[in-house]
C-alpha cells in the first residue's frame, strides 16, 4: 500500500539563548492511504512541533534535519516555499485547535470557504460559492445558506471548528493533520466533532494524524498509536495492542491517568515530576527521572526502539521483565 | 421558575442547616440577567438570562459540583455567590448572612473567607511576579504582617501545595502548567478560606497533570476542611471529587442530588448525555450524541430550554416549563417524563 505521509528521522532544533533546544530527535512517522495515526503526548513533547514541520511550516529559526520526507509520493525535502504551496491545501491540509484564531475574524467564513476553492481548484466565484454552501451542508452545520455569511464570532466554538473541517476537506486532499481538533471544546460537542471527523474520514478515505495529550479521545479515532515524549518516539503500536497490552511505563501512566467515569479508584493514579527541560535533558533515558521502574542502566544509556512484538515497538530497557510478568500473570 | 425549596429548618439558634450539615453558601431564586447592546435607540433592550431561578445550598465541608456546557451560567452563578456580580432577582447567603444585596460590610466581611482559583493559570498569574511575590500578595493586601512572618507563611502554604521553599525566588513563567496551577491553589488558601470556588481547574491542564491537581484537591479537603464549589464540564472529574452535583442547563438546574445517585440512575435525558459523552478507552460504549448546540441565552425556547435538542421531547415540553421536583430523596430532576 503506498503511503501518505513518511517521515524517517526527523530532527527539529531551535538556537535559543539559553542553547540549543531539540524539539524533535529523530522520530520516523509513517501512515498508510486512508489510516488514523495517533500522535500523543503531553505538552511541550513536540508533536506539534512534529506536525507543522510534516507540513513544512516552520519558520528558519528551526534547524530541520530528515533522511527522507515524502508527502503523497511526493519528496519535498528539497521543495520551496512555492512548491509546497501547491501541495498544502490542495493534497494536505490542516485543522487546527483553535478555531477562533485560524479563522479570518473580519472575513464571513463562507468568503473564507471561497478562497479555498477559487486557489486551489480555479473555480469560479459562482461555482465556489455553491461548494462552500455544499461543503457547511455536509458537516452538519444547520441553514449553511445563512451561515455561509457569518462570520467566525456570530459561531459557537463547535460550529467554527465544523467550519474548519470543511475547509481542510474541501479539496479532497490526502492528508489531513489534525492539531488537538476537539481541546478547546466541551464534552458534548467534542463527542459530535470526533463523529463527524471520524464519518468525513471514512468517506472520502483521506489518511489523518490526530495530535491530542488525551488517550480517551485518541483510543476514539486511531487506528494506530505513537507515543511521543520528550522529542523521540516512546512507544508505537495498532490501537488495541497498545491499549491492552501498553509496554512503556510512561504509556502505562498516560492510560492510568485517563479518569473514566465507571472506575472506583480511590486516589489517582499520575505520572510523578514534568517533562525534562528540552535545553537539559537527563543522560540515558529522557522519561527515568519520573519512571518508577528505572534501573542503574536507565541512567547511563539512552534506550532504542525496538520491535518487541510485530507491529508494536518500544523503547524502553526493561521490557522483557514486564513481558515474564506478564506471562505469569496469563498462566 | 425551578424553585427547589429543600428541607431548609432553621433552628433555634438560626444556623441554617440540611440533613443536619450546616450550610455555608445558599442561594434563592438567584437569576442574573446581562443587558445586551441595543441594536438601535428605539430597540427594546434584551437580555442575557445567565442564570434563571437557581436555588442550591452547598453544606460546610462539602464538594459541591457544577456541571454544564460553556455558556449556561455556571461561572456567572459561582461569581454570584463570591458577590461578583449583582443578581437581578432572588438572594444569595454566605454563613447566614445575605450578600446579593449590595450591603458592603456584609460582603466585606464574607469575603475574607472566600477565594476562586480559575481555568488559567498562565493567564491568571502575572507574568513578572515571583512564586513568593503571587502567593503572599492576598496577604500583603490584607496587612498586618512582618516580612518575616510573610515568609512563614508562603513556605508553610507551598509545602501544602507540592512545591518547595526554594521555588519561592523563581518567576512564575518558569513552571509548567500543572506547578502554576499549584501555585494559584497556594495563593487561594494562604488566606485560610472557607470556601473555595474553583472555576475548571484543570481544563486548560494536560490529561496526565488533571490527576495530579485533583488529588491534591481532594487532600486539601480533607486536610482543610473547605468548602468547594467545583465548576467542570468534566463529568469523570466532578464525580471523583464531589459528593453533591447540580447539572445546568442555559441557566437553570435541571438535576441536582447526591453525585452518587446521579451517576448511578440519572434522570434528566441531559445528564444521560453528558454522561455518555465522557470518553473511554475501549471507545466501544453507545454513545448519545446531542444535535446541535445549545440555544441562545438570549431568547429562551418556550417551555423546556433543553427540548430542542432532547431525543424523548414530547410535544408538551416545547410549551410547559419544568419544575425541578424530588424524585427521591436526595435527587431533584427537572424533567416530568423520566
Amino acid at each position: 500500500m503506498s503511503k501518505a505521509l513518511e517521515i524517517e528521522n526527523l530532527k527539529v532544533a531551535f538556537p535559543t539563548h539559553r542553547g540549543v533546544i531539540r524539539a524533535v530527535e529523530g522520530v520516523s512517522l509513517n501512515i498508510d492511504k486512508g489510516e488514523c495515526l495517533a500522535l500523543v503526548g503531553e505538552s511541550g513533547c513536540g508533536k506539534s512541533v512534529t506536525s507543522l514541520t510534516a507540513m513544512k511550516l516552520l519558520d528558519d529559526t528551526a534547524i530541520v534535519r530528515a533522511d527522507k520526507h515524502i508527502i503523497c509520493g511526493e519528496d519535498v525535502l528539497g521543495f520551496s516555499d512555492k512548491q509546497m504551496e501547491a501541495l498544502r491545501g490542495r493534497r494536505v491540509s490542516m485543522i487546527f485547535q483553535d478555531a477562533l484564531s485560524a479563522l479570518d475574524p473580519v472575513m464571513t467564513v463562507g468568503r473564507q470557504l471561497d478562497e479555498v476553492f477559487i486557489r486551489h481548484l480555479r473555480l469560479s466565484k459562482k461555482e465556489a460559492r455553491e461548494r462552500s454552501v455544499a461543503a457547511l451542508a455536509a458537516v452538519g452545520i444547520p441553514e449553511p445558506g445563512a451561515r455561509y455569511r457569518s462570520f467566525p464570532h456570530e459561531l459557537s466554538g463547535g460550529m467554527r471548528q465544523r467550519v474548519l473541517i470543511a475547509m481542510a476537506f474541501a479539496c479532497e486532499p490526502e492528508l489531513i493533520i489534525a492539531d488537538e481538533p476537539t481541546t478547546a471544546l466541551d464534552v458534548t460537542i467534542q463527542a459530535q466533532i470526533l463523529e463527524l471527523l471520524k464519518k468525513m474520514q471514512q468517506q472520502s478515505g483521506t489518511a489523518l494524524l490526530f495530535i491530542s495529550h488525551d488517550l480517551s479521545v485518541v483510543s476514539n479515532m486511531a487506528d494506530r498509536i505513537a507515543v511521543m515524549y520528550s522529542g523521540k518516539i516512546a512507544e508505537q503500536a495498532q490501537r488495541d495492542e497498545l491499549i491492552a497490552r501498553p509496554l512503556h511505563p510512561y504509556t502505562r501512566g498516560l492510560l492510568s491517568a485517563v479518569i473514566g467515569i465507571n472506575d472506583k479508584k480511590d486516589s489517582f493514579i499520575h505520572i510523578k515530576g514534568t517533562l525534562p527541560d528540552p535545553a537539559d535533558k537527563p543522560h540515558g533515558c529522557y522519561f527515568c527521572p519520573r519512571c518508577s521502574e528505572a534501573g542503574e542502566v536507565c541512567f547511563v544509556r539512552q534506550p532504542l526502539l525496538k520491535e518487541r512484538v510485530s507491529g508494536h515497538y518500544v523503547r524502553c530497557h526493561y521490557l522483557r521483565c514486564h513481558r515474564s510478568e506478564r506471562g505469569e500473570e496469563n498462566e | 421558575m425551578c424553585a427547589a425549596i429543600i428541607c431548609v429548618a432553621t433552628d433555634l439558634s438560626g444556623v441554617r442547616k440540611m440533613n443536619d450539615k450546616e450550610i455555608l453558601v445558599s442561594t434563592r431564586g438567584l437569576s442574573v440577567h446581562f443587558p445586551v447592546k441595543k441594536e438601535s435607540t428605539f430597540a427594546r433592550r434584551r437580555y442575557i438570562h445567565a442564570v434563571e431561578g437557581v436555588s442550591i445550598d452547598i453544606c460546610k465541608g462539602e464538594a459541591f459540583g457544577l456541571v454544564g456546557e460553556s455558556g449556561c451560567g455556571k461561572s456567572t452563578l459561582a461569581n454570584a455567590t463570591l458577590g461578583f456580580v449583582r443578581p437581578t432577582s432572588g438572594e444569595v447567603f454566605f454563613d447566614g448572612a445575605e450578600i446579593g444585596s449590595g450591603k458592603k460590610a456584609a460582603l466585606k466581611s464574607a469575603r475574607l473567607k472566600m477565594q476562586k482559583i480559575f481555568q488559567n493559570p498562565a493567564a491568571s498569574l502575572d507574568p513578572r511576579y515571583s512564586v513568593f511575590k503571587a502567593v503572599s500578595e492576598p496577604l500583603r493586601i490584607r496587612g498586618g504582617y512582618t516580612a518575616k512572618e510573610l515568609e512563614n507563611e508562603v513556605s508553610a502554604v507551598l509545602e501544602r501545595v507540592g512545591l518547595t521553599v526554594s521555588d519561592m525566588s523563581r518567576g512564575v513563567t518558569e513552571f509548567s502548567g500543572g506547578q502554576q496551577q499549584r501555585i494559584a491553589i497556594a495563593r487561594a488558601l494562604i488566606v485560610k478560606p472557607e470556601y473555595l470556588v474553583c472555576d475548571e481547574p484543570v481544563s486548560a491542564l494536560d490529561v496526565s497533570v488533571h490527576a495530579q491537581i485533583l488529588d491534591l484537591l481532594v487532600s486539601l479537603q480533607e486536610q482543610l476542611g473547605i468548602t468547594y464549589l467545583f465548576i467542570s464540564h468534566d463529568l469523570a472529574a466532578v464525580r471523583k471529587l464531589c459528593g453533591t452535583i447540580a447539572i445546568m442547563y442555559l441557566g437553570q438546574i435541571v438535576e441536582y442530588g447526591s453525585a452518587e445517585r446521579i451517576f448511578l440512575s440519572p434522570a434528566h435525558p441531559y445528564t444521560r448525555a453528558l454522561i455518555s459523552a465522557v470518553l473511554s478507552l475501549d471507545g466501544a460504549r453507545e454513545r448519545i450524541v446531542l444535535k446541535g448546540d445549545a440555544a441562545s441565552p438570549i431568547d429562551l425556547p418556550s417551555g423546556c430550554a433543553f427540548a430542542p435538542r432532547c431525543q424523548c421531547a414530547h410535544e408538551k415540553c416545547k410549551s410547559t416549563e419544568c419544575r425541578l421536583t424530588r424524585i427521591a430523596d436526595d435527587h431533584f430532576c427537572a424533567c416530568p417524563y423520566i
